[in-house]
Formats: C-alpha cells, sequence, structure tokens
C-alpha cells in the first residue's frame, strides 16, 4: 500500500509562525511556596450557585404548574409548618382511581404508600410522616414536624380495574397558609400508572415538581423508573412490610 | 418566675455575653403530642413583627442570617429543645426575641397544650450552663391552647432582660405567626 506524506501543493505559507514562536507571553504570577496548610486560592472562587431557581409561592396564592414551569420551591417555614396536603379531584366515574407515593426517608428507607394496603409511611407508623386517606378521590398529607426525615418522594395515580384515567383531573397541593399549587392531569390509557409530582427536599426547601409520566405496568415497574430499587414487593403493586 | 415577672440579666449578672434558652416538658403517655411540639424563636423588631421569615429560628432553619440566635440540634442536660442567643451579635434592628412552643398540626386529631403534665422555661448563662432564672410549671393553667408564648429576651437600657409571658393562643402557630407578621 502507497501512503503520499507529501504536502499538499495548495497548502498556504506559514508566515506567522516565526512570529508565534517568539512573541513575549505575560508572565504568569507565581505562587510563594509555603508550608501552610491553607488552600484558599488567591483569586476569590466565582459564585458557583446556579442560575436557575425554581419560583416561590406566598401564602393565599394558586399557582399551576406547567410543562414550561413545571417547579416550585417552599420556603424553609412551608416545608416546616403544619401539614403539606395532596388532593385529588377527578371527573365522575372514576372511583377506583387510587392516590399513593413512593418515598425514601433519611438513612435510605424506602418503600410505598397508597389507598389500598400499607396508607401509611413508613408502614405501621404510630406517628408517620406520610398518611394516604379514603377520600372520594384520595387524599396524602405529609407531617411536616418530620420533614427532615423525607428525602423525596412521588406522588401516582392508578386504576385498579384498568379505566382509563379521565382528561378532566387535577392534583392540588396546599400548604398551611393555603397557597395552592395546582396540577392539570392529562388523560393516560386504561391500566395505567400516571406518576403525577415529585417532592425533592433541598437544603430544608421542599421542591414540587409537575411530572406527568405514564407508565403502562405496575406500580412496581413506575418506582423502579424513578429509582426506587430498594423496595422489596410482594406483588407488582403491592410491596412487602 | 411567674407569668409576667421580668429580670435584667446582663444587670444582675456581670459579663454575660449571651444566654441559652432551655424549654422542658412532659407529655407523660402522649407520646405523639410529644413528638408534635416545635419550639421557635422568633426575632422582633421593635413593634413586635417578625423581620423576615429568616428569622423564624425553628427545627427547620436552625439558626438566622446573623447566627446570633441559634437552635441546638440536640439539647444539652435536662431540657428538651435549647435556644443559645449570643447578645453581642444580634443585630441592633432586634429588639425582642420571643420563644414560643406550638403543636405541629399532624394527620390525627388535634391536641392541644392543656395535656402536658409540666412545661418551663429557664435561663442559663452561655458561659458555663449554670442556671439563672426559671418559670413557674405553665401546664395546670393550659386548657385548649395550641401555642404557647413561652418568654421574652428583649433589649432595654442598653442590656437584656429576661420575661416570662405564658400567653397562649388555642390558634395554633397560624394565630401566633399572624400575631408577629409572619406569613406562613
Amino acid at each position: 500500500m502507497n501512503v503520499d506524506l507529501t504536502a499538499p501543493a495548495a497548502a498556504p505559507a506559514r508566515t506567522d509562525l516565526p512570529f508565534l514562536r517568539h512573541r513575549t507571553r505575560a508572565a504568569k504570577p507565581e505562587r510563594a511556596i509555603t508550608m501552610s496548610l491553607d488552600l484558599t486560592p488567591d483569586e476569590p472562587i466565582a459564585d458557583r450557585r446556579p442560575g436557575y431557581q425554581p419560583p416561590r409561592i406566598a401564602r393565599g396564592e394558586r399557582t399551576v404548574l406547567t410543562p414550561t414551569a413545571p417547579m416550585v420551591r417552599l420556603t424553609r417555614l412551608q416545608s416546616g409548618i403544619g401539614l403539606l396536603t395532596f388532593d385529588a379531584v377527578w371527573s365522575a366515574g372514576t372511583a377506583d382511581l387510587r392516590l399513593g407515593c413512593a418515598y425514601t426517608l433519611v438513612g435510605g428507607y424506602s418503600s410505598v404508600a397508597q389507598q389500598d394496603g400499607a396508607h401509611t409511611g413508613p408502614m405501621s407508623s404510630r406517628n408517620p410522616v406520610i398518611l394516604v386517606r379514603q377520600q372520594r378521590f384520595g387524599r396524602l398529607t405529609v407531617d411536616l414536624r418530620q420533614s427532615r426525615r423525607l428525602v423525596r418522594m412521588v406522588v401516582y395515580s392508578r386504576t385498579e380495574r384498568r379505566h382509563a384515567v379521565p382528561r378532566d383531573g387535577n392534583l392540588s397541593i396546599r400548604t398551611i397558609g393555603d397557597a395552592r399549587i395546582e396540577l392539570p392531569v392529562g388523560g393516560a390509557a386504561p391500566g395505567s400508572v400516571v406518576v403525577l409530582a415529585s417532592v425533592y427536599t433541598v437544603d430544608g426547601e421542599l421542591v414540587i415538581r409537575s411530572e406527568l409520566r405514564s407508565f403502562t405496568g405496575s406500580v412496581r415497574d413506575a418506582c423502579r423508573a424513578y429509582g426506587f430499587d430498594g423496595i422489596t414487593w410482594l406483588d407488582a403493586n403491592t410491596p412487602a412490610n | 418566675m411567674r407569668r409576667g415577672s421580668n429580670v435584667a440579666l446582663t444587670r444582675e449578672i456581670r459579663g454575660l455575653t449571651g444566654s441559652v434558652i432551655g424549654i422542658r416538658w412532659n407529655a407523660g403517655a402522649e407520646q405523639v403530642l410529644a413528638e408534635s411540639l416545635v419550639v421557635a424563636a422568633i426575632l422582633c423588631d421593635a413593634n413586635g413583627t417578625a423581620v423576615s421569615d429568616e428569622h423564624f429560628v425553628f427545627f427547620n432553619q436552625l439558626t438566622e442570617p446573623t447566627m446570633s440566635v441559634q437552635q441546638l440540634e440536640t439539647a444539652m442536660g435536662d431540657d428538651a429543645e435549647q435556644i443559645e442567643i449570643h447578645f453581642a451579635a444580634v443585630p441592633a434592628n432586634i429588639s425582642r426575641i420571643v420563644v414560643v412552643l406550638y403543636v405541629n398540626e399532624g394527620h390525627g386529631l388535634r391536641r392541644s397544650l392543656g395535656r402536658l403534665r409540666e412545661l418551663g422555661v429557664r435561663a442559663l448563662d452561655l458561659r458555663d450552663g449554670r442556671e439563672l432564672v426559671r418559670s413557674e410549671n405553665f401546664a395546670p393553667a393550659l386548657n385548649a391552647e395550641t401555642a404557647l408564648s413561652l418568654c421574652e429576651v428583649y433589649r432595654h437600657n442598653g442590656g437584656w432582660k429576661f420575661k416570662v409571658t405564658g400567653e397562649g393562643y388555642t390558634t395554633g402557630i397560624s394565630g401566633l405567626a399572624a400575631d408577629h407578621g409572619l406569613a406562613l
């Protein structure tokens, strides 16, 4: 095999090379050698805070989470006082639609609380962090006295009889000061598990995000998709105690 | 000290640099009530209004921006909760530090402070933890209250005074916060 290593005839001559090789460069400031263990840089470090901070919501205000504005951030007071209440409201004819959540607590304990089966988080707790109640459409509450125990949670809905999730639904989240966060919930296929919202604790503040991701499988599939890998399951929709 | 009485801390104790406010209670068999109790310090201006949300010191916000008032994550001694106040570091616009106790509204039945068997507050010397003063037992006088202003530490003639208040609220933390201009 012959390889032609000659330079292309059309290559322009590099007349700038002598200048680039012999130009004077600005001298680097020499750092004094010291035995000190103080590694603080000489120059101040630029502010490394993220550019985006989710918006706040004030007492008595109402905000609707949308695909373009999917997040809201509670203050430390809103994240630590009273209850955080999730209310699901659906159009008529969907009585078998159930609300539930997967959660992780400090220490790594993860499980599921839902209307049927274990409805407290942690399971069988005398003073639970999370409680799912048998209301008409489902209500989930988080005891914010224990908010420092909560690492994260995702709230989902599912149907028992494989009905479609209705198009006219709403998940309303309320703080003690009646700040309301609303998520319009679109339709989903029959038998779907729809992850409606996620809640993360960030530096003592709860960040709520609209998710609206539909899974055609089971609660277990939805939980695994959100990284809840530490849950042991009795069946596809029921966690083991 | 009875409700309404006060003492000039910095005048009585020479060289006092700060105080630890200790709160103790006995809920008997009411374990869930004990787990629902929250102690907080509200840093107020001369009008008794909280300076901002960040000046509400409690378990989810253990200090305020200048770190002059801090809640200890783990109280020392027999107190259930403790709050440290460093007098010299308290900003000039803070005139009064109100220490409160409230029942966090949980999932279950509404509980009140009237179920407590014992409730008291005391002031300690920040330097060595020596007890300076303590309040009477508030519990016998409590009934349907769900929040209580326990005591105040406030500026007076260039020094600091400690006053036992014991004023109850049946409207819980919402009523107490509204009284101090805090929007929850």
